[in-house]
Order: structure tokens, then C-alpha cells, then sequence
């Protein structure tokens, strides 16, 4: 009888935990978006091919004709901005009309402003369909440049969003975002330029098929972000002089778990402006940040020039690390980082030689402060062996891997061997030089602590548990264990624009 | 009071079902009314012996339990309905109003906060008009001798100077919203197609005494103008300034008219933050409690938490409604102003709810 008692005990004792991380396991899998794919993009032109097209023309001094106009819209209506600066007071908004075009008479010529106009969005976008932005400058925008807000088949082509701040902090007051296309299906942005916006001078945010070519986005605290988004491509952008380059993440709340992110032919250099944030999760990026990839996945980085970003060239983080480590905040459980695949980039050098470019500031960007704690243990511990200092590495993942994230930001699970994020970084020679990879180990890091310390960091190290590959290693050698694999290949987009 | 209408949901359904199978003549074949430049062309107003344009007294009048701030602005609600039509009760949605209706608000603001119902300047009359193919909404600007009123379709900036409740001059910027800005409050999702709502005709702010013992809506049914209703457990706000209500029905009452428009689980501004703001919702987290915000923009001025319970100074919240930063500010739109009574509810209210670490 007692024998029994005691087995039942014992199997409770040990049922308990095994049956709790059982059920994690299952509870904190990540989710997948299903969402309903368009078959096709139907331009302004395409939609409005078969129905009466309406001019209408606009002079600077016509700003309350113009705006009686953009208040009673019909459909496919082309609306002509004439050169000149348009000063407005309110913001110039289009919603619930499909087939619209407004074009200016040129980015330069045309100029929007709205400097007069009290909190709202420049151009001011929501609910349309085939809607084609062209040819004009939005300046001075209290919110964002242009924001389009759930709608469909979008062109943003050939426009200039920016701000007359340019220095000191005043320039956190200049509006969070150049160019917003948010809850949008189908959107093609090109040939646009952004700068000095106190958020992200691009910003997709969670949209479907996004193509984003031969931009450029210069003296933004984020250049150009993708957001929750399914299919994008990026390519042919000059993303420099900003904070940090480019971002590719989810949101933790967001529902939209971003896939198939395809970034290729960009020049993402230089990008060591101070960071003139107010709030938000940009304010946390050092400057110096080339190129962040965070809570995201099927992610392929090929042929980019990349460098000069004094920080870091590419930052791969968990959102535990990089957002929140509350996993209940997590709606879809999408905080990991994996099947990221960096190849046949050109990496041009002088990165990772003054962290956040020496303004190092424990309290908002936290990251930038752990890496330059970090590279200070690793160089003393260079120097101690009679070795010469480094610079930070062009590659850092933090490698918090998937069972660590099972139950709690730990050692217990996460410090181990092998690569179950698929982090594949291939062959990089096309540029100056090849580039190194650090695996942080976070785990080993914190070591069972919140917060790294000097010891615990150089404990790491030692132990190689936290260390630095380069190419002549093939970032890790086995291909299974290792960071030198083969990975991910994006699909591309399943439209065509 | 909601956890009683909760219990009684099933018996108020199925008293409902059986006493109520009454509709209203909701005027379904009716035609599309003209929209006039002028306001004097409708056939709702007249002049009066001074010339000044005035809506007609067959109008029905009304108020809300609790309204939205608007700079201040005292406002005069009337609706317009079509001879022969009345509105259809429902409990827990905008009441369907008959084709033709129209629902005008007006916007009178006082020369002096101190005297909030001397010297009113009439600033601009609301118009929604419920057409076959769904509500039409513009605004009409009055001229300083109130005797026109004229179409505003783009909506027009008007730099207004008053004296607040400190006695000081102050200037802001009023804003007569565009059509297209009066679907950021007045909006509704069907699917993906966005549809103009009222937002006021709804039980739970209609639902007020106006004399000894006799709601609004008892004397609208008595007018035969209101078809269908039961009065057995009629949602109501409190009134957020009436302080018989508890701190907290005052507080939520305050945050659903002035928020839950946007903040609600179909609309854009509840779907981005994840932030449910309306007087029904019963999830503290949804509310905002330990609850980061679900778009990372620069809106939350730096704070962590949407509320923090006990602390007010670290709540997104409260930071939203209290300035007048752009980008920041909340609501988004029809507000230059600081509500500073309704700050200091919010303020009162988070500052009630006992500690709460939210790591």
C-alpha cells in the first residue's frame, strides 16, 4: 500500500514538470498568419481602364478648392498638383474612392507643406483601391509624411518626404514616419527619398506583398523598416546617414507574423547618425546600426554593399531580447529569429569601431551598452594573451535558441551547441573584406542573472561558449552545429506590379 | 449595474422576442436628399424675426449621459426625422434610424471657461444624413451674424482666442473636420468596407433622466417617434462628472465616449494598440493594465505601460490625453485642448487601483 502511495508521489513529482513543459512547448509554438492572397495588382491605370477618367488641376492658391475637391472624390479621378508650394493647414486626405491619381509636376517642384497644420498625417490616405501617388514633396508633416491605411494596390512612385529640422533636439519634434503604408495589400514604392524623420523614413507595416526599390532614405533614426509583413521585396536602396539602416520585425502584438522577406542589391552604409528619437522601439537602436533583424523569419540578405556602420554591419536578435521577454505580451509567439540567410554581400570594413559612435547610454539603448561591455572584456581578454584589440564584428546574433525559449530567458536550456535558428551566413567575398560573426550567447551570458556582468561575460568567452567565427573558420565548420550553412531562399513576391 | 444586465441577458432576449415584434418605418424606399452649399436651403431650418437662421422646434433634441470633449465647445444635438418614420430601439447597438433622417449637432464656443454658457459663439453645424446608400457627413460654417451657415467640405482651421478657468487669455487652433476626417471618429467595419456611423444613438447614452422618474428614451417612445422599446434593463453610462457614480464607472464612462469610437476590438485604433476602451469590456488588460502598447510609434512618450496602476505619471494613457504634442495626443483629432477635468479623472482613477508591479 505504502509502496504504491509513494510511486504515485514520485510520478506526480516528476509528472508535474514534464507535463508543464510538455504543455509550453505547445502553448508557446509559434502561429502562423493564414491570410487570403490577391491573384493580381491592378494598377490605377488597370482599374479605371474601362470608366471615364476626370482632370482636375490645382494651383498653390487653390488649396480650398483642392480640398473641396478631395472631400467629394469620384472615382478615378486625376488630380494635378501644379508646381509651387502648397501650404496647408489641415491635413490633405483621400479615403473610401478607388482609381485615384495625385500627381505633382515633380518631386522638386511640387511641394506640399505642412507646417501650418496641427497634429495630422501629411497626406493622409485610408480605405482605397488602385490609388497612385506621384511626382511631389511632402514636407514638415506634424504626424507622418504619408500614411496609406488599409487599402489595396498601392504605387508610391518618385516623392520627397521630409523635414526643415535638421539638428539639435528639435528634431525629435519632426514627424515619426516618411513613408507609411500600413494594413495595405499590394503596395509598390519606389524612386522615393525620406529624410529627417524622427522614426523610420520608410516604413512598411504590416502589409502583403510590399515591393520597395531604388529608394533612398538619408538622416532618418531608422531608414527603411518592414513590419509584420508577408512577401516583400527590397532592393536597390541607398540607405545611409541614418541611425540605423534597415530593419526587418514583428511586432509583438501584431497578429500579422511576417514571411518570405527578400532584401537584395541595397547600399546600406554609413549609417552612424545620432539618434534623435522620442519614444518608441527605434529609440533603443544605437547609432552605427547597419542592418537589424529581429522577432522575424525567411529572411535571404544577398549581394548588399554593407559597411561603415560603426556599431554593428547586421544585428540578429530575439524579440525577448530586443522588445519584451514577457512571453504573455506575444500574441502569436513569433519573438524568434530564424532561416536568416546572409550571402554574397559585399562588406566594405570600418564597422564596429566605436559602439553607438561612443555615446553609450545604458538607460535607452540598453543593447548598444551590453555590446560595448562586452567588447571591452573581449579585447582585455585579447590583450592579456599578448594579442592586438579587435573591432566589434560586422555580424552579431545574440543566439538565443528556440529551447531556451521554451521556458524562461535562462542557461539552463539555451546555453548549448548547434544552430536551431538556421542563422546560415554564406559566403560574403564579393566586398573589402570577409566579415566576422559574434554568437553572443546571451544565455551564457546572463549566466542564471538578469544582468551581465564582467565576469559572467569573460567566463563566456573563455569557455567559447560566446565567441567570435570568421570566414577561415566557416563561422562554426559543421554545417549542422555551425552558422556556415546554407539557408533560406526567398520566394520573391507571387505578383507581379 | 452590467454584471446584473449579464445575469438578466437570456430573460431581457426572450422578453424581447415576445413583446417587442414591433418595427419601426424605417422610410426604406425613400430617395437620396439633395446636399445644399447653404444650410438656410434645408427644410429643417427657418428664420426668425431677426433673420437668424434657427432649426425648427419639430425637431427632437437630446442629450448624452456623458459627451465628448471637444475644446470645450457647448453643443445642441437635433434630429430630423421624416414624417410618418420613427427609430428602431435596439440595446446594444446604434439604433437604425429611417432613410432621410438627419442628426445635426452644433458647436457654440463660450468667450470665458469660467462662464461656460454666456457669450457662445456659434461655430459650425454637423450634419449627418442617412441616405439609401448609408450616412453622408459634413459640416457647415456660420458667419458671425448667424444667419448662413456654409458647406465646408474640406473643413477649415478656425484660430479662436477665449479666457480659460485661470482667467487667462489663451489661443488654439479649432478644427472643423473635412469629410473624410469625420470617418475617423464616426467609423465601422464591415468586412473591408468602412461605413459612417452615428455614434451618440446608442441606448447606453441616450439612457437619461430629463425630468423626475422619466428617461429620454421613455419620453421618445411616448412621442411615438421610438419603436421597440422595452424599458427593462436599459443600458446606461453614468455620467463621467456626476459624482454619485463610483470613481471607476466615471472613469470608464469618460474613456468610452472620448475613445472607445476608435478603441474598440473592429475598429483601426483598437486593432493597432490593442487597446479596448469601451464601458463593456471587463479584461483589466484589455483596458491597458500592465499592458505595453501594440504599435511601437513615438505616442507613448517614452513609457512602458499603458496603465500602471497606482501611478498615473508612468501610465501611456494618461501621457496621451494630458498633452497636446503632436503625434502624442489623444484622441487624434477634435482636440487642441487639455480636458483638464477629464485628466484629472483618469488621473484619480489609475491613481485609485491599489500597487501593481507590472514586471
Amino acid at each position: 500500500m505504502g509502496k504504491i502511495r509513494l510511486t504515485i508521489i514520485l510520478g506526480v513529482i516528476f509528472l508535474i514538470p514534464i507535463f508543464y513543459l510538455v504543455s509550453l512547448y505547445f502553448l508557446r509554438r509559434e502561429k502562423q498568419t493564414e491570410v487570403q492572397f490577391p491573384k493580381e495588382y491592378i494598377s490605377t491605370l488597370k482599374y479605371c481602364q474601362n470608366k471615364t477618367i476626370k482632370k482636375m488641376e490645382f494651383a498653390p492658391n487653390q488649396i480650398e478648392d483642392l480640398q473641396k475637391a478631395l472631400n467629394s472624390l469620384e472615382e478615378c479621378t486625376h488630380l494635378i498638383l501644379k508646381s509651387g508650394k502648397f501650404i496647408f493647414d489641415n491635413s490633405l486626405s483621400i479615403a473610401r474612392v478607388n482609381g485615384i491619381i495625385l500627381q505633382g509636376s515633380g518631386k522638386s517642384k511640387t511641394i506640399l507643406d505642412f507646417q501650418k497644420a496641427s497634429n495630422v498625417n501629411g497626406v493622409d490616405v485610408e480605405a482605397v483601391n488602385s490609388f497612385t501617388i506621384q511626382d511631389l514633396s511632402i514636407l514638415d508633416s506634424p504626424k507622418n509624411g504619408l500614411e496609406i491605411r488599409l487599402s489595396e494596390n498601392i504605387l508610391i512612385e518618385n516623392i520627397i518626404v521630409s523635414w526643415s529640422t535638421t539638428s539639435g533636439p528639435e528634431m525629435s519634434k519632426n514627424g515619426a514616419y516618411g513613408v507609411y503604408p500600413v494594413n495595405v495589400v499590394n503596395v509598390l514604392l519606389q524612386n522615393t527619398e525620406t529624410y529627417y524623420a524622427s522614426d523610420a523614413g520608410i516604413y512598411v507595416g504590416q502589409c502583403i506583398n510590399a515591393l520597395v526599390r531604388n529608394n533612398k532614405a538619408e538622416y532618418n533614426v531608422m531608414g527603411l523598416e518592414i513590419e509584420n509583413t508577408i512577401n516583400a521585396e527590397v532592393y536597390g536602396n541607398l540607405v545611409q546617414n541614418n541611425t540605423g539602416g534597415f530593419l526587418a520585425y514583428d511586432l509583438h502584438k501584431n497578429t500579422i507574423v511576417s514571411r518570405n522577406i527578400k532584401v537584395y542589391n541595397n547600399k546600406i552604409v554609413n549609417n552612424n547618425f545620432p539618434n534623435f528619437s522620442a519614444a518608441g522601439i527605434v529609440r533603443t537602436v544605437p547609432s552605427g546600426t547597419g542592418i537589424i533583424l529581429t522577432s522575424v523569419r525567411e529572411v535571404e540578405l544577398f549581394s548588399n554593399t554593407i559597411g561603415e556602420n560603426h556599431t554593428v554591419d547586421v544585428a540578429i536578435l530575439n524579440g525577448l531580447v530586443s522588445q519584451t521577454s514577457d512571453f504573455s505580451q506575444w500574441a502569436m509567439n513569433n519573438w524568434r529569429v530564424y532561416n536568416i540567410y546572409i550571402h554574397d554581400n559585399s562588406f566594405i570594413g570600418n564597422s564596429g569601431t566605436s559602439i553607438d559612435n561612443g555615446n553609450i547610454d545604458e538607460k535607452n539603448r540598453p543593447l548598444g551598452a551590453l555590446a560595448n561591455l562586452f567588447h571591452e572584456v573581449y579585447n582585455k581578454n585579447l590583450q592579456a594573451q599578448g594579442k592586438a584589440k579587435e573591432n566589434f564584428a560586422n555580424i552579431l546574433y545574440d543566439g538565443v535558441e528556440p529551447g531556451f525559449t521554451i521556458l524562461a530567458l535562462t542557461k539552463w536550456f539555451g546555453n548549448k551547441s548547434g544552430n536551431y535558428n538556421q542563422i546560415c551566413i554564406g559566403v560574403n567575398d564579393k566586398g573589402t573584406i570577409s566579415p566576422s560573426f559574434l554568437d553572443f550567447n546571451l544565455p551564457a551570458l546572463l549566466a542564471n542573472s538578469s544582468e551581465p556582468t564582467e565576469d559572467s561575460i569573460l567566463s563566456a568567452i573563455q569557455k567559447k561558449e560566446s565567441r567570435v567565427y570568421t570566414s577561415d573558420t566557416n563561422y562554426g565548420g559543421v554545417p549542422t552545429e555551425g552558422f556556415g550553412c546554407e539557408g533560406y531562399i526567398a520566394k520573391g513576391l507571387p505578383i507581379d506590379f | 449595474m452590467f454584471t446584473l444586465i449579464k445575469k438578466f441577458n437570456i430573460l431581457v432576449v426572450i422578453f424581447f422576442t415576445f413583446q417587442c415584434t414591433k418595427k419601426a418605418n424605417l422610410n426604406l424606399n425613400s430617395k437620396e436628399l439633395l446636399i445644399f452649399s447653404k444650410l438656410s436651403e434645408y427644410e429643417f431650418v427657418e428664420r426668425d424675426f431677426q433673420g437668424k437662421l434657427k432649426f425648427k422646434k419639430s425637431g427632437l433634441k437630446y442629450t448624452l449621459n456623458t459627451a465628448l470633449f471637444s475644446d470645450y465647445a457647448q453643443k445642441e444635438r437635433i434630429i430630423f426625422l421624416p414624417s410618418g418614420t420613427q427609430i428602431q430601439y435596439n440595446r446594444k447597438k446604434v439604433f437604425d434610424m429611417p432613410i432621410g433622417t438627419v442628426i445635426t449637432k452644433t458647436f457654440f464656443m463660450p468667450k470665458n471657461l469660467l462662464k461656460p454658457t454666456e457669450n457662445l459663439q456659434k461655430l459650425e453645424t454637423r450634419l449627418l444624413i442617412h441616405q439609401p446608400k448609408g450616412w453622408f457627413a459634413v459640416s457647415y460654417i456660420w458667419n458671425q451674424a448667424e444667419t448662413e451657415a456654409e458647406i465646408a467640405y474640406g473643413g477649415k482651421v478656425i484660430p479662436l482666442q477665449i479666457i480659460n478657468q485661470e482667467g487667462k487669455d489663451i489661443q488654439f487652433n479649432y478644427l472643423v473636420p473635412s469629410r473624410n476626417q469625420c470617418f475617423n471618429c464616426h467609423q465601422a467595419y464591415e468586412g473591408n468596407t468602412q461605413a459612417i456611423v452615428p455614434i451618440g444613438i446608442q441606448a447606453k447614452h441616450l439612457n437619461k433622466e430629463i425630468s423626475l422618474g422619466v428617461s429620454q428614451l421613455e419620453l421618445w417612445e411616448k412621442k411615438g417617434v421610438l419603436v421597440g422599446f422595452l424599458n427593462f434593463f436599459v443600458p446606461k453610462l453614468p455620467d463621467a462628472f456626476d459624482e454619485r457614480y463610483s470613481l471607476e464607472e466615471r472613469a470608464r464612462a469618460y474613456l468610452d465616449i472620448n475613445c472607445s469610437y476608435c478603441h474598440n476590438v473592429k475598429s483601426a485604433g483598437g486593432l493597432n494598440s490593442k487597446l479596448v476602451l469601451t464601458f463593456e469590456e471587463t479584461n483589466f488588460q484589455e483596458i491597458g493594465v500592465c499592458k505595453t502598447p501594440g504599435s511601437a510609434g513615438k505616442g507613448g512618450g517614452g513609457l512602458r505601460y499603458d496603465i500602471v496602476p497606482a501611478k498615473a505619471e508612468e501610465s501611456i494613457l494618461y501621457y496621451r490625453i494630458s498633452t497636446t504634442e503632436s503625434g502624442a495626443m489623444m484622441p487624434p483629432i477634435g482636440r487642441a485642448l487639455v480636458h483638464k477635468e477629464g485628466v484629472k479623472l483618469i488621473q484619480d482613477w489609475i491613481n485609485s487601483m491599489p500597487f501593481k508591479n507590472c514586471f
